[in-house]
């Protein structure tokens, strides 16, 4: 059913996530196993950071695949469409105003950040909708209005917080898998990431049938319109409980499926679950490699992008070699 | 009862009237050139038959029956104009029109590939293709829908001759209804019937040799083209 290539492809990615998970914890100064300190350093700090980057990295890169198939745009991601963005500005004024002080913020957290998440989601909807549809360019022009406006608010929210919440919300604006939470954190975004992968997973023929455009994938037989809410709605709330835990990491939505796709994989049936993979063994090893710096050791948010940027500047030359 | 049919269909965009009122059938084994100027009315027709234009006013049959799943084993419907942004193989972008059976029955899309001559580019990837291949491989998507009516919005529009002449070869030898869209009037007179759109009306149906004739391409299209038959088939020059 796949061709060589594509198993090749899909068997890597695989081996990036369980590589990046194992490997990503033993990054760093070598730890002793006899040192009480260092037991707590390596099962306390590192393990679940690595696991976090595993279930994170794999619901930014699914996400990335999806809102990249719907709107037929390989620039698409949950950034690109504001939705990281409504999910940041929830957790931010969550932090301003002290709610997540008075909840408990394994659960305010979550629901903060997919409530900013529903807000662009009801807003695009109510912007771009176009006789029952959303058309892919007015949803695409609308996440990016929605992106700035929100990318504001979050500024005036921090400018006007005090000095401790200000740090706080930079802190976390820059993406860390430092969530603070633990094993916890790991649980509640690895239930987000498996429940929207396992929603999303199944409209692989229907995305891949969508890369035509939507007429000729009404043609075939696809429910277009119903299609495209699902994905949406999945992968929009996914990203509104990862974001709310590790920050805005970008460029796993749109490394790693390009570079999937550039090595041959374009059928979505099998890009998504190794875009999966393959962005959750990456941020994982991303994080690891943090740990190989002094302190005070740059959040993993600044790594992805300090690697990433120039990986695809990379990969983009190769491919023009080629052509 | 036709295998496609409308029945008083109108669809208005705002104030406009794109489709006043059409009464259309078209039979199992018919073959059915729809032309027309620019802004007829003709892909408008075609979008609702498709069941993608829903009709302000009439029903359009199987269209307005059943649901979208069930029409795309009754119809495949071929749009003008595709996009692919990411590189699918050939065979991946065929194996879309079984979208609606369980599996991509690999058999049927062989089949496919093989009838518009693409066996040697199946694992090539689509936006590798000239024009003129990538228009047989969305053919191919249709052909492998296996359903018993054709819809196809322009499918010779901007092709070479070589192409031109595979796309229609393999709608000639189609053994169900075709509906086509088409500028290429030598094209529409090869199809058992013509009908004519003007500003969203039909304005004649019929022969060939009954519809094409210079005073209504004068009406319609406002040119002074010339009619001539060979070989038993009208042909249209036009003025250059």
């Amino acid at each position: 059913m796949w061709s060589r290539r594509s198993r090749a492809i899909a068997i890597g990615a695989a081996l990036l996530f369980v590589a990046g998970g194992a490997a990503a914890p033993l990054c760093g100064p070598a730890l002793d196993w006899g040192n009480e300190t260092h037991r707590f350093i390596l099962w306390e700090l590192r393990v679940p950071r690595a696991a976090l980057g595993l279930v994170a990295g794999a619901a930014l890169a699914a996400a990335g695949v999806v809102m990249q198939a719907i709107l037929r745009n390989p620039l698409a991601t949950p950034y690109t469409l504001g939705v990281s963005s409504g999910s940041a500005l929830g957790v931010v004024l969550a932090v301003a105003l002290g709610i997540e002080r008075l909840v408990q913020p394994l659960v305010a957290l979550p629901l903060v950040g997919m409530a900013g998440a529903s807000l662009v989601i009801a807003l695009t909807y109510r912007v771009a909708r176009v006789r029952g549809r959303l058309p892919a360019p007015t949803l695409l022009l609308a996440g990016v209005a929605l992106t700035y406006t929100f990318s504001a608010l979050i500024l005036a929210v921090q400018y006007t917080s005090t000095p401790e919440d200000a740090l706080r919300i930079l802190r976390w604006l820059v993406g860390s898998l430092e969530s603070g939470y633990g094993l916890r954190a790991v649980a509640i975004v690895g239930v987000a990431a498996a429940t929207g992968i396992a929603c999303l997973a199944p409209l692989g023929r229907a995305f891949n049938a969508l890369a035509g455009g939507e007429e000729s994938a009404m043609g075939v037989g696809v429910d277009v319109e119903r299609v495209v809410r699902r994905a949406y709605l999945g992968s929009s709330l996914m990203v509104g409980a990862v974001v709310a835990f590790v920050g805005p990491i970008g460029f796993i939505g749109l490394l790693v499926p390009h570079t999937l796709r550039l090595l041959g994989l374009a059928d979505n049936r099998l890009l998504l679950p190794a875009s999966a993979l393959a962005g959750g063994g990456f941020l994982a090893l991303c994080d690891g490699l943090s740990n190989f710096m002094s302190e005070p050791h740059l959040p993993v948010g600044v790594l992805t992008h300090l690697l990433g940027g120039p990986f695809f500047l990379l990969i983009l030359l190769r491919e023009k070699q080629r052509m | 009862m036709g295998a496609l049919e409308l029945e008083g269909a109108t669809v208005r965009y705002g104030a406009r009237v794109v489709l006043d009122r059409i009464d259309l059938q078209v039979g199992a084994r018919e073959r059915v050139a729809l032309i027309g100027p620019n802004g007829s009315g003709k892909t408008t027709l075609l979008r609702v038959l498709a069941g993608i234009v829903r009709p302000d006013g009439g029903r359009a049959r199987p269209a307005g029956e059943v649901d979208r799943a069930a029409l795309a084993r009754r119809l495949a419907f071929l749009p003008q104009e595709e996009h692919w942004e990411f590189p699918f193989t050939v065979e991946q972008v065929i194996s879309c029109g079984r979208y609606v059976y369980r599996d991509n029955d690999p058999g049927a899309v062989h089949r496919a590939i093989d009838r518009v001559g693409l066996s040697e580019l199946r694992d090539r990837p689509i936006t590798e293709l000239s024009g003129g291949e990538r228009r047989l491989a969305l053919l191919a998507r249709s052909l492998a829908q296996e359903a018993p009516a054709l819809l196809l919005d322009e499918p010779t529009t901007a092709l070479d001759l070589e192409h031109r002449h595979a796309v229609l070869s393999i709608l000639g030898e189609f053994e169900g209804a075709v509906l086509l869209s088409t500028h290429d009037l030598d094209a529409a007179a090869a199809c058992a019937r013509v009908v004519v759109l003007d500003h969203g009306r039909i304005a004649a149906d019929g022969a060939p040799e009954e519809v094409l004739n210079a005073a209504l391409l004068r009406e319609v299209f406002h040119v002074e083209a010339r009619i001539f038959r060979e070989g038993g088939r009208i042909h249209v020059v036009a003025p250059v």
